[in-house]
């Protein structure tokens, strides 16, 4: 699936922020957003999650992407929200997971055997029946990119997935990533984490003040200063430390 | 300084862990499981649980030491490169 955007343009009537992206096309594979606090990632994955109006700008394999999601299409493109309160509503986490798998209407057999095999790989099976505003922030977190992944989309929309996550649990979401696009998908993730992502992606967007102002390789965004310090951002820690050794070429992954 | 350890942090905040406490405690299943230097904690513990900062990985994987053990910090892995040459 091909996701196209031409000329979006996206202000909240609220305050004075807005969102302009002239011509974006977006293919198969790991998709890295980065960029400061406030300059509009998550708006750009709302966009792209049809959870704000995008009118015709946003396309679906050529067709305007609320229509195209609308013809019993709900289930090819799933988000994950940055806030796991903003997500999660349902009383248990069992029915949290269902939810989705209910609205794109898949059948009921279908949505016991995805709940139960998520259950078991998010290691979420021992609090099925806990309400998910019990559990620890990292479950919470988990149970948001679980509920999303269960639909098998296309196209996956992680809004900083990593965030509040321990080690093995950043660990199991790069896993399961890894395994997705393995079998074609795409994958479009916010991140401050540029640890992460010198380890694990090769392309990257930045964004700032509601534009995109870089799409290339992981390691010339590291190199040019003056783009790192006009969007906040400090290169990953292996590249830093290298610099500190004089190595070169700097490492970009210790993996 | 002293920091709580409960089941590794982002890479960022592990660095600056080495970098700036004086003690790290290592909690995990509600147990106490070390409660030392930023040396000891990252060159003993050794559990699939907890990460590595970035400056002990890089010394592993240039072979660099500092009295016997892999610098933590980016300090401590800058004079382990200088003691090397
Ligand atoms: N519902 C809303 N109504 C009005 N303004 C909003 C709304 N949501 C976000 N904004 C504003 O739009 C701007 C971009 O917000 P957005 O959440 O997209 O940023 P972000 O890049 O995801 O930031 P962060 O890294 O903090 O998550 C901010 O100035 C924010 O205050
Ligand atoms: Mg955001």
């Amino acid at each position: 699936m091909q996701i196209k955007i031409k000329s979006l343009h996206y202000k909240y009537s609220e305050t004075n922020f807005s969102l302009d992206i002239p011509d974006l096309t977006l293919s198969p594979g790991l998709i890295c957003l980065v960029g400061q606090n406030g300059s509009g990632k998550s708006t750009l994955l709302k966009l792209l999650a049809d959870l704000l109006p995008a009118g015709d700008a946003i396309k679906a394999d050529g067709q305007a992407l609320s229509e195209y999601l609308a013809s019993g299409r709900l289930s090819k493109i799933a988000y994950a929200f940055q806030d796991p309160n903003d997500q999660l509503f349902n009383s248990s986490v069992e029915k949290e997971l269902a939810w989705s798998m209910k609205q794109a209407k898949l059948p009921e057999d279908e949505i016991t055997r995805r709940t139960e095999a998520a259950l078991k790989e998010f290691g979420l099976a021992e609090f099925r029946d806990l309400n998910p505003y019990d559990l620890s922030s990292s479950g919470k977190k988990l149970l948001t990119i679980a509920s999303a992944l269960v639909l098998d989309p296309e196209v996956c929309l992680l809004d900083e997935p990593l965030m509040s996550l321990d080690y093995p649990g950043r660990c199991l979401v790069t896993r399961l990533l890894e395994k997705r696009l393995a079998q074609g998908k795409t994958v479009i993730m916010i991140t401050h984490d540029m640890d992460w992502l010198s380890e694990n992606c090769q392309e990257v967007y930045a964004m700032s003040q509601g534009q995109l102002v870089y799409h290339g390789p992981v390691h010339q965004l590291f190199s040019d200063q003056e783009l790192l310090d006009r969007l906040g951002l400090l290169p990953a820690k292996t590249w830093q430390l290298s610099q500190l050794l004089g190595l070169k070429p700097e490492v970009l992954s210790l993996k | 300084m002293t920091n709580l350890l409960d089941q590794s942090p982002n890479q960022n905040e592990l660095d600056d862990l080495a970098a700036l406490c004086d003690q790290i405690w290592v909690i995990k299943d509600g147990c106490l499981l070390m409660a030392d230097s930023p040396q000891t904690v990252f060159n003993q513990l050794d559990d699939p649980a907890f990460d590595k900062p970035a400056a002990w990985k890089m010394a592993k994987k240039l072979e660099l030491k500092l009295d016997g053990c892999y610098p933590v910090n980016a300090r401590e892995l800058k004079e382990a490169a200088e003691n090397a040459n």
